[in-house]
């Protein structure tokens, strides 16, 4: 009995060496990579329904809505002394030029974004719309 | 024993009702960011700390680091079209517009005092220069 435990229990350590913590700690860019997600906005707004494609790094996203392709980055966890940059789970994308910028923030659990707002943002005035998506299978 | 109870029962009343009065409600990340200036400590992967500032307007919305202004919005709340809340949450997410290779970015969930769990980076033709850890505290 003592035997199978043993070996169990270093079945288990073995496992957690080879995932080197991966598992466990999967950033925005892991989350989302490869991804498409069906998102929803609020009905009334302009834009209720759109969709956001990830590529398989997960460091950009495109939207036929949106027409545009956005550089993502992850929030970052850790301290000074010990950063874990990008090591979060909310996803920030923006893109720009002089005029105007479109961002997108979310934070990415299991299969879904939630807590998103997507941003038209300008000198002159500000779109927002917020948003929750799931992941299309 | 009972008297007890009831004292202690209406110090939690009289307890909520200023926490209602002195407006405690959930404040979104403008509201906490709005006027102050931070310092803030950067650092990218196997680089030193770096020291910048990034001061707020009265509005929240907009976020100045070195003559750079950045638009800024919030998170939102709520998990179905029903209840859905438009920037009512804490993490906010700034941008520049492009201006010819500066084009600023970061996240951060504010608080009242800090900015945690930040990241910054400057996005040049649609690519990341080394995005850095970015860490904040109120400037008093």
């Amino acid at each position: 009995m003592k035997t199978i435990e043993t070996i169990m229990r270093a079945g288990a350590i073995a496992l957690v060496i080879a995932s080197g913590g991966h598992a466990f700690a999967a950033n925005c860019h892991d989350l989302v990579a490869g991804g498409t997600y069906a998102c929803l906005s609020d009905p009334d707004d302009e834009l209720p329904e759109f969709t956001l494609a990830f590529d398989a790094q997960g460091k950009t996203v495109t939207s036929p809505q949106l027409l545009v392709s956005l550089a993502c980055f992850c929030s970052s966890t850790g301290g000074v002394k010990k950063p874990n940059i990008e090591g979060g789970r909310i996803i920030a994308c923006a893109t720009a030029d002089e005029n105007s910028a479109v961002t997108i923030t979310a934070r990415a659990q299991g299969d879904a974004l939630v807590q998103g707002t997507l941003g038209g943002l300008a000198a002159g005035g500000r779109e927002l719309f917020p948003f929750f998506c799931k992941r299309a299978p | 024993m009972r008297f007890r109870r009831t004292m202690l029962a209406t110090a939690l009343s009289v307890a909520g009702l200023a926490m209602g009065a002195s407006g405690a409600h959930a404040e979104n990340c403008h509201e906490l960011v709005a006027n102050v200036i931070h310092v803030c400590t950067a650092v990218r992967e196997g680089g030193s700390p770096f020291e910048f500032a990034v001061s707020f307007d009265a509005a929240g919305e907009v976020a100045t680091i070195d003559g750079v202004p950045l638009l800024c919005s919030c998170s939102s709340t709520g998990s179905s079209t029903p209840r859905l809340e438009l920037e009512a949450g804490r993490q906010i997410t700034c941008t520049s517009l492009d201006l010819g290779g500066i084009f600023l970015a970061f996240t951060a969930q504010a608080t009242r005092k800090t900015l945690n769990q930040g990241t910054i980076t400057n996005i040049s033709g649609g690519v990341f220069e080394s995005p850095a850890l970015m860490k904040c505290a109120l400037f008093e």
